[in-house]
């Protein structure tokens, strides 16, 4: 690594920070009763490096944003009495936030790309997983679309805020509950074996059975099983004892599983109250994108309209071999490492911050 | 006609409309007071009027409040819940839901047969290890059909934690009450329970290192005007400290009123029952708190001074 061009990468994506912040009226998105939060703010090389900030409202963090730029602008998923008491104990609780987050990560993808990339493909599957999501959060726990707020994370992953003071009282116990209906562990406690019959969900188990019980029909229908309409017939009724001779449980759950009605969350998100976020609408230093609030879920894709940096030229030269994408809605690349090109500053931005590119004199 | 509970709202509302007081010398407040202990201590009590019983709920809490120990105050909780819970189970459904929806702020309803609670209301009230966990549930658009029964689960648990969260941090009380609270401390706190002492056994008392609060409880008893909660106070703090017999009388021969045997059984009777020192909190309540200390205990204050080390003199260089 040539640390001069690093580091004068860095102030260059610090300066866009700055000017971005600095231009900025008011604040777009602020959480709800911000000053019962605890901030915490972070550099190009680290999230948080700093936290227990606490701000009266939003004019004051919006001065705080411009005079510093912090690169990461995270708030507590809690509510304090005291959000600016350093010890967590002294800062006394008053509710927490019910948030999700899936993260690419989490998605087992094998795409042909280093894991730190994220593809067009990375973000459709995301997509995917985000509106399985949101269906859940409607159909299942009954969420009215004004309540549930989606946003992009900023680089490989979104989060979906409910604005329901109830859950705000959940506790952790709950949370993992609620985390354990969405995801994790959801096949092997609906379908399990009891004095030698398997038993498992049929259509009137409610919005999570159901889902199941229709997954496993539709993966039978696509299987070679034998006679697939009356099996199915019996999977409505919940006879899953009707599978034939050969089926143990292992295999039904995995045929169940690959309905996918499991979502990838990161539960610690959801389930733990000390837990920091990113704010919305605030730039991510990993990316120089923005956690934009998402109006229309169909047609959002995040290197289209998460940038807040413009179109001018900027030169930079590939630290690593890099895949061609679609970013700011032209496609680009793909680059070999040591390329050197004039790129649009957005996108120069985004790669630089991902640590693929070095700023140049251009 | 349902019966009335002591934790509906609207039966705590008519308490708040009543006036009663010990000044009066009632004799219905003294019998509901010596109700609320028993209650505390876990031994039978007879059914009895709504107002005797709202009445008798109130106070309980409230000695709780004045003897501060959580395990007391969870198995309290935790008795009146099963108690009224198992009551519950002959309400009818629309009783069930109208205290659920009033007194506990559930999100509950009557759809046919079924009842249907708010996802978020059942996570809350739902009882560790035996309810069904929510992936078991029929959850559908945000609501879960359970039975009667698992709806008079709720409220119980909704009534524990009620109670825990209700119980009140009293001050000024009237001494019936404290003294109350002072025999349940000798009698419901089960001994292994009582924390074992760390406090080192002192041969003699620094005057100097005593809190203010107990430095103005030997001045009043120098000068005769000592009152019960004061003597109680100074007893136990004493032998809190581990200040032997003889010691402990001592100090009470400073006082104008002495009497040997009398000192003498009330410091052994004292010694026997295992009574502790009230926290601060407690003195605070008794009025006897005259000063700032760092510390919640009277013991604790008397350590940290009497044992504090003197600083160096702090040396400049050059």
């Amino acid at each position: 690594m040539d640390n001069s061009r690093v580091l004068k990468t860095r102030l260059w994506l610090k300066r866009l920070i700055t000017d971005y912040y600095g231009n900025q009226k008011r604040l777009e998105y602020s959480p709800c009763h911000l000053s019962k939060r605890e901030f915490g703010f972070g550099s190009l090389t680290k999230k948080v490096t700093f936290r227990h900030r606490a701000f009266p409202n939003e004019y004051e963090l919006l001065n705080y944003l411009k005079t510093e730029a912090p690169a990461h602008v995270n708030h507590s998923l809690s509510r304090y009495e005291f959000p600016g008491n350093e010890q967590m104990s002294e800062k006394v609780r008053l509710g927490t936030d019910l948030i999700f987050d899936i993260d690419v990560g989490d998605l087992n993808l094998k795409h042909k790309h280093d894991a730190s990339w994220c593809c067009e493909d990375c973000f459709l599957a995301l997509k995917e997983e985000i509106t399985k999501l949101y269906e859940f959060l409607q159909e299942d726990f009954g969420f009215t679309k004004e309540e549930i707020s989606l946003n992009f994370s900023g680089s490989r992953g979104y989060h979906a805020r409910i604005g329901n003071e109830k859950v705000a009282e959940l506790n952790e116990s709950g949370r993992k509950e609620i985390c354990a209906y969405l995801g994790t562990g959801t096949i092997p406690e609906l379908i399990f074996e009891e004095k030698g019959s398997f038993i498992g969900p049929s259509y009137e188990s409610g919005s999570l059975g159901k889902r199941i019980c229709a997954a496993a029909i539709k993966e039978v229908s696509k299987s070679d099983i034998g006679n697939k309409e009356n099996l199915s017939e019996q999977l409505k009724k919940g006879n899953w004892d009707a599978f034939p001779k050969g089926w143990g449980l292992a295999k039904i759950r995995k045929l169940a599983a690959k309905g996918g009605v499991q979502i990838p969350l990161d539960s610690k998100v959801t389930t733990d109250p000390s837990h920091m976020i990113r704010m919305a609408n605030t730039i991510h230093g990993g990316s120089l994108l923005l956690a934009k609030v998402i109006k229309n879920l169909d047609d959002f894709y995040p290197l289209d309209e998460c940038s807040p940096f413009g179109k001018s030229e900027t030169g930079i030269e590939f630290a690593l071999n890099t895949p061609g994408i679609r970013f700011g809605g032209e496609k680009f690349g793909a680059f070999k490492e040591g390329d050197s090109i004039n790129l649009p500053e957005s996108f120069a931005a985004y790669l630089c911050a991902k640590g693929r590119a070095y700023k140049t004199e251009q | 006609m349902p019966r009335p509970y002591p934790f509906e709202k609207k039966e705590r509302e008519k308490l708040r409309q009543t006036s009663i007081s010990f000044e009066t010398k009632d004799p219905f407040i003294f019998d509901c007071l010596k109700r609320a202990q028993d209650d505390v201590c876990g031994k039978s009590i007879a059914k009895a009027g709504s107002k005797t019983e709202v009445v008798s709920f109130t106070l309980a809490k409230i000695l709780l409040g004045v003897i501060e120990n959580n395990e007391l105050n969870k198995s309290y909780a935790e008795r009146k819940a099963k108690f009224w819970k198992d009551e519950l189970n002959s309400e009818s459904l629309t009783i069930l839901v109208r205290m659920a929806r009033d007194d506990f702020g559930m999100d509950v309803k009557i759809e046919n047969d079924p009842v249907l609670v708010h996802f978020t209301d059942y996570l809350l009230y739902k009882k560790e290890g035996t309810s069904k966990p929510l992936i078991r549930t029929r959850l559908k658009k945000g609501f879960i059909a359970i039975r009667k029964e698992d709806l008079c689960t709720m409220i119980g648990q909704a009534i524990e934690n009620d109670i825990l969260k209700s119980i009140p941090t009293p001050k000024d009380l009237p001494k019936e009450i404290i003294s109350a609270a002072n025999e349940i401390k000798g009698e419901a706190i089960p001994k292994s329970k009582v924390k074992k002492r760390t406090t080192p056994k002192i041969k003699s008392l620094k005057e100097d290192a005593l809190p203010p609060c107990i430095k103005d409880i030997i001045i009043s008893l120098e000068s005769g005007k000592s009152n019960h909660n004061a003597n109680f106070v100074l007893v136990t703090f004493l032998i809190g400290l581990g200040l032997d017999n003889a010691g402990i009388i001592d100090i009470y021969r400073r006082s104008p009123k002495f009497n040997e045997k009398m000192t003498e059984t009330q410091v052994r009777f004292a010694l026997q029952r295992k009574y502790t020192c009230p926290a601060c909190k407690t003195i605070k309540s008794y009025g006897l708190c005259t000063g700032k200390c760092e510390k919640g205990h009277p013991e604790a204050n008397y350590i940290k001074n009497a044992f504090r080390k003197k600083k160096a003199p702090e040396v400049k260089n050059g």
